[in-house]
């Protein structure tokens, strides 16, 4: 009984919680860097509900321009937010203590034959999912991401250098400079229209 | 034993440091200074990056708790993890202090209003590259229908059932590639 109670305590502790929400992305998240968003939107949006759509892409934009996978640059900012500096790590700590487990016991177990036919095809089924995954994650965070005329004019340029191979912190850094020079020049008028 | 380990973090950290923009942007790193310090060839780093590429979690840190162990043991692959990870969530700290302080201002509000629609952009593209290497073979004439099939069959659960775990259609198309392909 006693320890029931302090046991459901300790789950509800904020830094707990935390480590234990980037525990789970960490062991679902296949395919690396953006294929973790839709586990992030369901577990900390839905879920959790610590941030908003606008805030999760800010987080994104901000981790491609700081070094470091954008998996450890999201748990260590929303920890921060929610549980000070021991937050940002504990919250680290979950993204990384998958990879440490998985990997280790891999190395030992499976040593130099992990080219299993199984393994493949079941990763390919995976990487099916992450693609429409992938879509819903783009289509949710275009209803709430874009605001105004000038937001489909920057979506389709960042696109379109994309395409044609520009690198993406170049593409993000532009972006970031360009809105700050159309606030500075068109300040008024575009904070009407809320870019 | 101990020299090795400080290596690895000399090693991790550095590479850490200088990453930007994600994962794969440190394969070249890794690769450099795996042949500098006899760590590990370039082919048999490949093999290690599909394995870090097919089990979960981030793939720079799965390279590094793979090559920590065959340095160092676990203890190495502890340390090369750690060390991977330390630069961005310390730099992350700072920067996520700033973030917070700059909240409502509107020079932030303008940045990331520009910033949000090119992150979609970015999100986006990265979509379309993993749909187009995993829905075409070599070239675009070599439709994997089969897999194409598995896709459309996850958006339909996926569809139907609104409030659907990402981790349940995660397992369920590992079973559905597992017995159709």
């Amino acid at each position: 009984m006693e320890s029931k109670l302090v046991f459901g305590r300790i789950s509800e502790h904020i830094h707990v919680q935390l480590f234990l929400s980037f525990l789970k992305v960490g062991f679902f998240m296949f395919g690396g860097g953006y294929a973790m968003i839709p586990l992030l939107e369901r577990e900390l949006i839905e879920k959790k509900k610590w941030i908003d759509k606008g805030e999760l892409l800010e987080i994104i934009s901000f981790s491609q321009m700081t070094p470091g996978t954008i998996a450890i640059n999201a748990a260590t900012h929303i920890g921060n937010t929610k549980g000070k500096a021991l937050g940002g790590v504990v919250a680290s700590l979950g993204i990384i203590v998958p990879s440490l487990l998985i990997i280790t016991i891999l190395y030992y177990v499976a040593g130099n034959h992990f080219e299993s036919d199984i393994v493949q095809k079941a990763f390919t089924g995976i990487r099916a999912c992450l693609v429409v995954m992938i879509c819903r994650s783009v289509y949710t965070l275009f209803r709430s991401g874009m605001r105004g005329s000038i937001s489909y004019v920057f979506f389709l340029l960042a696109l379109l250098a994309l395409f044609c191979g520009a690198h993406p912190i170049l593409v993000i850094v532009t972006g970031g400079i360009s809105g700050f020079v159309i606030w500075k020049w068109f300040g008024h008028r575009t904070k009407k229209a809320s870019i | 034993m101990i020299m090795d380990l400080l290596t690895l973090i000399w090693v991790f950290f550095k590479i850490g440091l200088f990453s930007f923009g994600g994962g794969l942007t440190m394969v070249p790193l890794f690769i450099i200074e795996f042949e500098k310090h006899g760590w590990m060839t370039s082919d048999r780093f490949m093999d290690v990056l599909s394995l870090a590429q097919m089990t979960p979690g981030a793939i720079a840190m799965n390279s590094a708790t793979y090559v920590g162990n065959s340095v160092a043991g676990v203890t190495g692959g502890v340390v090369a993890t750690g060390a991977l990870a330390a630069p961005s969530v310390i730099i992350m700290l700072l920067m996520s202090r700033f973030l917070m302080k700059v909240k409502e201002h509107p020079i932030k509000e303008a940045v990331f209003g520009s910033l949000k629609p090119v992150t979609i952009a970015l999100i986006m593209f990265a979509g379309l590259q993993i749909g187009e290497n995993t829905f075409f073979g070599d070239t675009f004439t070599n439709i994997r229908w089969k897999v194409i099939g598995i896709a459309l069959f996850i958006a339909v659960c996926q569809y139907g059932l609104k409030k659907i775990n990402p981790i349940f259609l995660i397992v369920l198309s590992a079973i559905a590639g597992v017995l159709v392909l």
